[in-house]
């Protein structure tokens, strides 16, 4: 099977420059090449209960995160809201 | 000898006998590290003036006569992907360039409160994606044995930092061998722990299901030292598990008699470099000699780990980097039209080649069509893998194997391959994909003096065998020699 990379590229939300799209390429599917002896594995019944993941009661709890220190990162912040491009296309 | 030149464990005696303090130690070690670390690049970001400050404080606390811990005053170097509060985390990436992570990790947390020193952050790969420290935005971290050579990856600022004496002990983390490789690259030991026995809150997630943090240290005795402090249950890991060790410093024991420890030899057909496999096997005579008995053994489906772990973490990786779009934190594009253009832009701007590479690759494999193909079969494939060891674990106490193929190769080298790059792995990724412990110790040198690293692995839940073994092993070894910087 061969790596379609530019619709693996727009799944992703990343673009390759042109210059690169080459490299990237072979290089991905020198990797789903590797990946292609999987075909031989007999499909196993996967136990859920083999994950021992545990889950908490849904309280809430203090975290000691601030708004200082999460919007101090933010590229964007006003009025306690992040700040992105506008979502909506004029008509 | 230098206050840097000693193992944890016997400045933690020093400390407590008060032969020296706290400032002393750190201090030090910043003069170390300002004098070599030009060389080698394994430091992101310094602390020297925190670590200062916290050292006064731990002094004060032990003029005082308070009861201290044994990392108390004791400087350490923390992964770059691991969260310090009000200190910058990189993860090696332009993305988090300028990021200051607003929490403690909870293994932080917990070196905190036994009053640990931390020094700095050290250089990785770029999301611990690479088995080099090359793919890090920041420049590559270098070997100490030959400033030429990789240090390994990912956590190669933390194994070069311990092996040449900047730091006493380090963090890292390990996905798929990224604490063991570094460590048989560098000299120094790595551990990597049973998946949950080490809370992953605070770690940036790279493949969640194989992601955990662990100790890389000069010996045996400071791993357990460490592990002691990290290890335990915590409510903000779900996968966290509640299991309570006993103090595997204080219980390591010399007695390898009557050990079962089995090598699965079909393995080292691939190994390249013929120093390593007589290394090995210079080991396991090491074993014999303490009384251990050596027995063949065969994991059965080998064939199918690399790719499993491939298709694995990078499918993980696709949805855990996913959070990296330029709104809430990290790098933000300029001059964006719209809110999907923004997307598109921060992401391509701020991550680097392998990165994409490995998003691109799992979004691929849990793409409509090949799901099943790919992803279904690799979680398969890892159950076979697991289920083999688990009943291999029936049969003898430790698996044992070299770290990796090779000794550090050449900067530049096997970057524009990934395929080969990803083969560094293949003894490595055998732990991750089941869950179980391993720890890589130096067992040798290469002919160039580069050093071999014996990795021995050991059921879930059996750490303390596992160091056990370690620390016999070590203590009948000769050891080798110190990089000269």
């Amino acid at each position: 099977m061969t790596i379609d990379v530019d619709r693996a590229a727009q799944l992703s939300k990343l673009t390759i420059p042109d210059g690169k799209k080459c490299e990237f390429e072979i290089q991905m599917n020198d990797i789903v090449k590797m990946a292609d002896i999987l075909r031989e594995v007999g499909e196993q019944p996967i136990n859920e209960t083999d994950d021992f993941a545990r889950l908490r009661q849904d309280t809430v709890e203090q975290s000691g995160m601030t708004e200082k220190g999460i919007s101090q990162n933010a590229p964007s912040f006003k009025n306690g809201c992040f700040c992105v491009p506008k979502t909506v296309e004029q008509q | 000898m230098e206050l840097y030149e000693f193992k944890a464990f016997e400045l933690s005696q020093m400390l407590n006998k008060k032969q020296i303090s706290s400032v002393d130690l750190v201090s030090s070690f910043v003069n170390r590290i300002k004098t070599v670390d030009d060389k080698l690049n394994s430091f992101i970001t310094l602390c020297a003036e925190s670590a200062l400050k916290q050292a006064e404080t731990v002094d004060r606390k032990r003029l005082k006569g308070e009861t201290l811990s044994l990392l108390a005053g004791i400087p350490i170097g923390i992964k770059d992907n691991i969260s310090v509060k009000d200190v910058r985390m990189t993860c090696g990436s332009k993305m988090l360039e300028n990021y200051i992570a607003p929490y403690d990790a909870t293994v932080v947390e917990r070196l905190k409160n036994a009053d640990s020193v931390i020094i700095g952050k050290m250089n990785m790969d770029e999301f611990a994606m690479g088995s080099s420290t090359q793919t890090s935005y920041f420049g590559a971290c270098r070997n100490p044995y030959d400033i030429s050579r990789v240090a390994g990856g990912s956590s190669g600022g933390c194994a070069a930092a311990v092996s040449a004496d900047m730091i006493p002990f380090a963090l890292g983390s390990d996905t798929g061998g990224s604490i063991r490789q570094p460590s048989s690259f560098c000299g120094t030991v790595g551990f990597k722990s049973t998946y949950g026995a080490v809370s992953r809150y605070g770690l940036t997630a790279f493949a969640s299901s194989f992601d955990q943090v662990g100790p890389i240290c000069k010996c045996v005795k400071d791993t357990a030292m460490l592990f002691d402090v990290i290890a335990g249950c915590d409510n903000r890991d779900s996968t966290s598990a509640d299991k309570h060790y006993g103090i595997c410093f204080a219980n390591l024991c010399d007695d390898v008699r009557g050990l079962k420890i089995g090598v699965p030899w079909e393995l080292f057909e691939s190994i390249s470099q013929p120093d390593v496999f007589t290394g090995f096997k210079k080991s396991l005579k090491v074993f014999q000699d303490l009384g251990a008995q050596i027995l063949d053994i065969t994991i059965e489906n080998t064939k199918f780990a690399l790719p499993a772990y491939y298709v694995i973490s990078s499918a993980e990786a696709s949805s855990n980097l996913a959070r990296f779009d330029g709104v809430r934190y990290g790098y933000r594009a300029d001059n964006c039209t719209d809110l999907n253009d923004m997307y598109i832009k921060s992401r391509s701007q701020g991550f680097g080649d392998e990165c994409k590479r490995r998003i691109m690759l799992g979004t691929f494999v849990l793409s409509a069509g090949y799901y099943d193909a790919y992803y279904k079969k690799a979680v398969s494939a890892a159950k076979l893998i697991a289920d083999s060891l688990n009943s291999l674990f029936e049969k003898v106490d430790i698996i044992a194997m070299p770290t990796s193929p090779e000794t550090a190769f050449s900067v530049g080298d096997k970057l524009d391959n990934p395929v080969k790059m990803y083969q560094s792995d293949m003894f490595t990724i055998f732990a991750n994909l089941a869950g179980v412990p391993a720890i890589s110790v130096p067992c040798g040198a290469d002919k160039i003096g580069l050093p071999i690293g014996l990795q021995l692995m050991a059921n879930s839940f059996c750490e303390q065998t596992l160091l056990n073994a370690a620390f016999s092993f070590e203590n009948a070894f000769d050891g080798i020699q110190k990089p000269r910087l």
